[in-house]
């Protein structure tokens, strides 16, 4: 079950850092028409229109990887830090409040996004931002950690 | 009245509070994980049951501090809320830091 569990939320992740991505980019360099390039296409993105799939997709990711947190804590992280891997372990540590504070952040960041708010921009910019850093660096981590044992030997 | 207006002080004082509430160890509640036990607020396990996990209860009380700086901010005035907006990545940006700060000794 924790297997299937940990394939769904990383599938959801995969959702996420596509649909952030996009809409971030759209943000902060933004084009009017898809013409040209790929990078241009891109972030030719209406990003309001991302905005509750990302609340969503966000709000259930997390809370598969909570379910599934506890066979973490007392089985992976037990091992990395017998093999004392610090780093690994913090980096773990890191993912958690990061995702905490993007949790935090997704009320402010949804009502940002609501046409009514154009005035904060800038604002909208950098909180979109940062909760495109924490969700490509959760991901990161994670499919770092998942791997580890092949990655370390 | 639309009491989305508050979303953004609801995420100042989240971002603000789960610092110190990570830091200081105030869950609203313990997970045992070996036992499945749940216990109200801080419960260091036995040896033999350890570890307890506490980044649930960290998240619900950051959560509910939050839900009662907003619903206090409801009173405020829009205009004074607005004033504040910027303040939403300012402070995460900050507690980011202090974040990075605290977690320092696992990558040294």
């Amino acid at each position: 079950m924790n297997v299937v569990l940990l394939l769904t939320h990383m599938l959801l992740s995969v959702a996420l850092i596509g649909g952030i991505t996009h809409q971030a980019l759209g943000a902060l360099a933004p084009v009017q028409k898809a013409t040209g390039g790929f990078f241009n296409r891109f972030r030719a993105v209406n990003g309001a229109a991302y905005v509750n799939a990302i609340v969503i997709l966000y709000f259930v990711t997390l809370i598969l990887g909570l379910i599934i947190y506890p066979n973490y804590r007392i089985g992976a992280r037990v091992a990395m830090e017998q093999f004392r891997l610090k780093a690994s372990v913090g980096s773990f540590e890191l993912k958690e409040h990061l995702s905490a504070i993007g949790l935090g952040l997704l009320p402010a960041y949804w009502w940002l996004w609501q046409p009514a708010q154009k005035a904060f921009t800038n604002s909208r910019r950098i909180v979109t931002l940062i909760i495109a850093i924490a969700v490509w660096y959760g991901f990161m981590v994670g499919h770092y950690l998942v791997n580890i044992r092949g990655i370390t030997g | 009245m639309n009491w989305t207006r508050v979303f953004p002080v609801f995420s100042i004082a989240y971002v603000i509070s789960y610092v110190p509430i990570m830091f200081y160890n105030w869950p609203v509640f313990t997970y045992v994980p070996k036992t499945k036990a749940f216990a109200w607020g801080f419960l260091q396990p036995p040896a033999a049951q350890a570890p307890g996990m506490y980044y649930f209860g960290w998240l619900l009380t950051a959560g509910i501090v939050a839900g009662v700086v907003a619903a206090v901010a409801a009173t405020l005035p829009e205009k004074l809320i607005e004033r504040l907006v910027p303040v939403t990545w300012i402070a995460a940006l900050a507690m980011l830091g202090v974040e990075l700060f605290i977690l320092r000794e696992w990558f040294v």
